[in-house]
């Protein structure tokens, strides 16, 4: 027999072992172009052209860079709206169709589900359409409110029009994780609760949201991650108009490399990105600490 | 068991309504792409809107393959499949097999190794395609499905998701195939995995309607139009001047049925998968 | 079953690296990578070239690499910065400074058009076509030119007639032309079904090359970086040139809610009238719900008292890149893609080549008015007084910053002051 100890090392150094190709893998195809987008931030590149080794004045010029400062508060604007949208629908989505009073739950999630298994170019051609002055979303809003509305072309309605495609696109995936969390609360809490005469609301309340509090913190976590990075559909819509009101972040980064060729400010500004976000998700799983996530 | 009083039958009623007015919402986008794909190309532009083609044209879905030379769509299809195939079943050995290791394994450099991973997840694409253009290059694997299938292969996400669901498997089962003379390996093949399968099931579907719908990657990379993906050729024919709105939107129909397939067949296993990750809790 | 799945897939995994280890060689043959857009009338024929070039150079290989035009910049660029497979390509007038300007093609060498100089060379096409087609770079020859091309205004007769207004009548300058497109809206019932006017809302570049002209029409240079600059020091003129763009919108002539893409629009009669559109528009007029017949090319309209100039004029050069295998089989393959000139006036392209390498003539100078429309009455003229597009490294800035005046007065409800304020604050920090 083995003395413990000795066995307890070997076998953890197993644990090496499982995760070595993956690290290999993230670091050559991952990491390493990372850290190498983060040096090019010290430099003027066209990609053509020899690097100018700028040192962090790209930092000081992104600072006060008025594009850059509007960027960075749409992108938190989008986020913040879309995260609370996502969750709170997904979260009313999964009450409703996983409700004991329907039957054909999984075809009616599967119209749910639907939208986020599309792709994002014809999405976009679509609701383009759409959201123009004859198509039928400003047709419906015509005859039901008598209201026209510019979606596309006001610069304070077409962020929100973007989000709502955006909402609409994502609320699926959030609504079949909030099921499955829902459904993993015991049937006996609410007849605890019935019994001692909670009624709908405050089933809700003490029995169904705090059961969900893992559920939730994944949810909202990987929600602001995923939100955060979007760059589809303001740029197959909109294009970051009009006049750059839905210019988000990820938009500018790839704009400024691909379309005005300035590959080391680009840089600079993912590096922002990447900074913000690590902020975000450690102050997240700070507020959600729970034993399952984060180990 | 559940008596269905009036007051129950009379909110079933109202949550039917809600429901299926909420789906009908949800899914009319993708009807009306799909029955625009069936017009006219001045039916479609019409206004007032007709929703209804007038004059249906099922010779729409036709054209995209007969009438445009340059877009070879079931070449595209093909390496959709083929790239999506591999990319998938590579992110489920890494994130198995990563997820695994992370979770059931206290080593040194756990914590730290699982967050330098999960802070891949916060790097834009965008600014890394650049960098990870000229190394895959230099790999000689431009235009080629390994260049397409390895970077698409990779997401922390994957890897977070695999360790929450381990986390959730009793060391027990472990502990007695050890206890039985097991090597490490063959418990992870032959005991947990197949534990893991719904995990898996539902890692397969988040992963590849990703990777089916990516189009930075490949239309930077690939240069060769007969190894374009079909997002790309999507992109592509959209950008063409002439390009009529039936055909657009007749591939774009298209290219949504595999995933949707995939999703119909899998979707039992895959809301069981996200419960049994312990992802709820 | 999963287990075994993902053996199977891995097994399957090794052995398709395998194959592209193995890899295959082209069996001796030498190919030529050529970048170039596409556009269905003309793939046809830049097709056959490929074939002629192959007939006569068994051992080659030519791949003709189509891409739409807001693709084909970058992936350019990518291709040269990563050293990839490229041997020629093709920009426009407005893209080639940035490639030029740092080494990335080859100058013109004469052999491979049979020629003993660059001269000989430059001869065979029209005086002054390379330069007006972005081929030139600090006095040296790059580009073969493959199109030469303006701006005309374009308006469909029959709206003008719906209005009362008289189709042989077209105006001549800003103010006509303004006030024709505000009586060429339409409105049924208080919607509007059509547009008087409108522009491309997306994309920065087809409101730039429109607001261009009108400034250069006003006598500021804004082909170079040099004009350019100067220009900001004269806010009165901007102010007016970017204020007879703006008020198309703000006199609701057009409104860009309402349709935004001008030459889909124009075909289709969602609005009335478009700037932006060449010879090969005529193609761009066949797909869509208007009849040939009601379509009008006119002169660009001018100011009162400004300079007599046309719309913009664009052209399009072929290049050889400076990562070509054989940069003189290169250009004989470019020689032989530029050689069907005929075949593509008959498309609607014009192609500036007066003789072929053998001698013979190249475009037959009396086919453009056989198969255009309006060739000899407006085309021919106009082309001789374009506005000239931006040459410069920072033209993807420059048109940004242009788009984004046009866009705050548009979309932000800014005056045209304002606007031009921004705007000098940015020209000056892009070109300093």
């Amino acid at each position: 027999m083995r003395s413990a100890s000795y066995s307890v090392t070997k076998l953890q150094r197993h644990g090496y072992v499982f995760i070595l190709p993956t690290l290999l893998f993230f670091a050559a195809f991952l990491i390493y172009p990372m850290l190498s987008a983060f040096h090019l931030s010290l430099f003027d590149w066209n990609l053509l052209g020899a690097k100018t080794y700028l040192g962090l004045k790209n930092f000081a010029t992104m600072v006060e860079d008025q594009r850059v400062i509007n960027s960075f508060l749409r992108t938190l604007h989008f986020s913040a709206v879309s995260v609370v949208a996502i969750n709170v629908l997904a979260f009313i989505f999964a009450l409703m169709f996983s409700s004991r009073l329907i039957r054909y739950k999984n075809f009616f999630q599967s119209l749910i589900f639907l939208p986020v298994v599309l792709s994002i170019i014809a999405c976009g051609v679509v609701w383009e359409f759409m959201y123009q002055k004859t198509g039928l979303i400003s047709i419906i809003f015509q005859k039901l409110f008598g209201l026209s509305i510019p979606w596309l072309t006001d610069t304070g309605i077409a962020p929100y029009s973007v989000i709502i495609v955006f909402v609409w696109k994502s609320v699926g995936y959030y609504m079949v994780i909030y099921i499955a969390g829902l459904m993993d609360v015991p049937a006996s809490y609410y007849e605890a609760a019935r019994i001692d005469g909670a009624g709908f609301w405050g089933q809700l309340l003490y029995i169904t949201l705090p059961s969900l509090k893992n559920t939730i913190a994944l949810a909202v976590v990987s929600c602001v991650i995923f939100t955060f990075g979007q760059f589809s559909i303001q740029y197959v819509i909109t294009s970051g108009g009009p006049s750059r009101s839905t210019e988000i972040l990820a938009l500018l980064i790839y704009r400024e490399a691909f379309e005005f060729s300035k590959f080391g400010y680009s840089a600079a500004i993912s590096v922002l990105f990447f900074l913000t976000l690590l902020v975000f998700s450690v102050i997240q799983l700070r507020i959600f600490r729970s034993g399952s996530i984060g180990g | 068991m559940i008596r269905y009083g009036s007051k129950e039958h009379a909110l079933s009623a109202v949550l039917y309504v809600l429901v299926i007015v909420t789906g009908l919402a949800f899914v009319f986008p993708f009807f009306w792409m799909a029955i625009s794909s069936v017009k006219l190309n001045r039916d479609v532009l019409a206004i007032p809107i007709r929703f209804f083609p007038p004059v249906w044209n099922w010779k729409s879905y036709v054209n995209v393959f007969t009438k445009f030379p340059d877009f070879n769509f079931p070449r595209y299809i093909l390496n959709s499949f083929i790239t999506a195939i591999f990319a998938v079943l590579l992110c489920l050995f890494f994130s198995a097999t990563a997820g695994y290791g992370f979770a059931k394994y206290k080593f040194r450099g756990n914590g730290v190794l699982f967050m330098i991973v999960l802070s891949t997840l916060m790097i834009s694409f965008e600014a890394i395609v650049v960098p990870l253009f000229i190394f895959v290059r230099g790999l000689g694997m431009q235009n080629r499905y390994l260049g397409l299938i390895i970077p698409e292969s990779l997401t922390a996400f994957g890897v977070f998701m695999m360790r929450q669901f381990f986390y959730s498997v009793p060391d027990d089962y472990i502990e007695s195939a050890r206890i039985d003379g097991a090597n490490e390996y063959v418990i992870f093949a032959k005991i947990t995995v197949p534990m893991a399968q719904t995990a898996l099931l539902a890692l397969v579907i988040f992963h590849a309607q990703w990777v089916w719908n990516l189009l930075i990657w490949p239309v930077i990379l690939i240069s060769n139009p007969d190894m374009r993906v079909l997002p790309v050729g999507i992109a592509l024919f959209k950008g063409s001047y002439n390009t009529p709105y039936p055909e657009q939107l007749a591939v774009s129909v298209i290219a949504c049925l595999p995933l949707l397939l995939l999703y119909i067949f899998l979707s039992k296993y895959f809301v069981q998968g996200i419960t049994m990750t312990g992802l709820k809790g | 079953m999963v287990k075994r799945v993902l053996l199977l897939g891995l097994a399957l995994l090794i052995l398709a690296s395998f194959a592209w280890a193995t890899g295959q060689k082209d069996g001796g043959k030498k190919t030529i990578t050529h970048y170039h857009w596409t556009e269905t009338t003309f793939d046809k024929i830049n097709n056959h070239a490929v074939e002629v070039f192959q007939a006569k150079h068994p051992n080659v290989t030519v791949k003709l690499l189509l891409l739409p035009d807001g693709d084909r910049v970058k992936t350019i660029r990518t291709a040269l910065a990563a050293n990839g497979d490229i041997d020629s390509f093709a920009l426009s007038n407005g893209d080639s400074a940035e490639f030029l300007s740092t080494g990335q093609a080859v100058e013109i060498n004469p052999k491979g058009f049979g020629k003993k100089s660059v001269a000989e060379v430059v001869a065979m096409w029209n005086p002054g076509a390379i330069e007006s087609s972005g081929g030139v770079w600090e006095g040296k020859y790059y580009g073969i030119p493959v199109e030469l091309s303006n701006y005309v205004a374009w308006v469909n007769i029959a709206d003008m007639k719906e209005a009362g207004l008289d189709p042989a009548n077209k105006p001549k300058t800003w103010d006509e032309f303004h006030a024709m497109t505000r009586k060429l809206v339409k409105e049924v019932g208080g919607v509007r079904t059509r547009n008087g006017f409108e522009c491309n809302g997306k994309t920065s570049i087809f409101s730039f090359l429109v607001v261009s002209d009108m400034i250069q029409q006003l006598g500021l240079d804004w082909g170079t970086d040099k004009g350019f600059l100067a220009s900001v020091d004269k806010p009165d003129l901007l102010a007016k040139g970017l204020k007879n763009y703006t008020d198309f919108v703000t006199e609701k002539s057009w409104d860009p809610g309402f349709s935004g893409e001008d030459r889909q629009g124009f075909a289709n009669n969602k609005t009335a009238t478009m700037l932006t559109g060449g010879t090969w528009f005529w193609g761009v007029v066949d797909t869509g719900s208007v009849p040939r017949k009601d379509v009008n090319p006119f002169n660009y309209p001018r100011f009162q008292g400004g300079r007599d100039l046309g719309g913009m004029g664009y052209g399009n050069c072929v290049f050889v890149s400076r990562l070509a295998k054989d940069p003189v089989l290169t250009f004989a393959w470019l020689d032989t893609l530029a050689s069907q000139p005929n075949e593509f006036i008959k498309a609607g392209l014009n192609q500036p080549r007066i003789s072929l390498s053998d001698g013979s003539q190249a475009l037959d100078p009396a086919l453009g008015k056989q198969v255009i429309p309006f060739y000899d009455e407006v085309f021919k003229g106009e082309l001789t007084k374009t506005a000239v597009w931006l040459s410069s490294t920072k033209t993807a800035q420059m048109m940004d910053a242009v788009f984004g005046a046009v866009s705050r007065v548009i979309y932000e409800n800014l005056t045209v002051e304002a606007s031009v304020a921004q705007l000098q604050k940015d020209i000056r920090s892009i070109l300093k």
